[in-house]
């Protein structure tokens, strides 16, 4: 089976915005997720590092920074891509994330993640961490309570 | 379902939640 996830969303702004809010506030909208941890402590900050030459980092409350992956891709305001690796990875495991910002509608833009390469990650690596299938199933409510809720608020506007 | 395909679900909703803050900040008004 294919191991790309893939994940978009629209916001009301031009492009240029959505790329810089990505980029520079990452620390402010990333939500850790405990089962996709960088590194065995408590979660850090994110940062880019922006430009080609850039690379995504997360610095822990004592300071010690763990380098998430490089910049691949730096296409302002419109692609980019970087790796995305956790502490436990060894050195041939490495996922990749692309972000593209394409404008629709009136100043609006569609951010579509898609994050490949999990297939370069063993199964006995992927299964050690462990998916219960009530926390799936947990995971799974929240989401639809989420897109129901939006779906809900959608709908309220065109009354 | 496999362990990996439970993994991609899981990830597909961690990155769904870290959108959706991305998108409020984004639309907050300034």
């Amino acid at each position: 089976m294919s191991s790309r996830v893939v994940v978009a969303i629209r916001v009301k702004a031009a492009p240029a915005r959505a790329f810089e809010v990505f980029v520079s506030e990452i620390g402010l909208w990333w939500r850790p997720n405990p089962l996709f941890s960088f590194t065995p402590r408590a979660p850090g900050v994110l940062h880019f590092e922006p430009g080609p030459d850039g690379r995504l980092i997360e610095t822990r409350a004592g300071g010690k920074v763990f380098e998430i992956g490089k910049i691949r891709a730096w296409a302002p305001p419109h692609r980019l891509v970087f790796g995305f690796r956790q502490a436990t990875f060894t050195p041939e495991q490495d996922t990749e994330v692309e972000a593209t910002f394409e404008a629709v509608g009136e100043g609006e833009t569609r951010v579509t993640i898609t994050h490949t390469g999990w297939d370069s990650v063993p199964q006995a690596h992927v299964a050690r961490h462990g998916f219960p299938s009530t926390v799936l199933l947990t995971r799974l409510g929240e989401w639809w309570r989420t897109l129901l809720s939006a779906y809900k608020d959608k709908e309220a506007e065109q009354e | 379902m496999s362990p990996m395909a439970q993994m991609l679900i899981a990830l597909a909703y961690a990155w769904r939640r870290s959108l959706e803050a991305f998108k409020a900040r984004l639309e907050q008004p300034s």
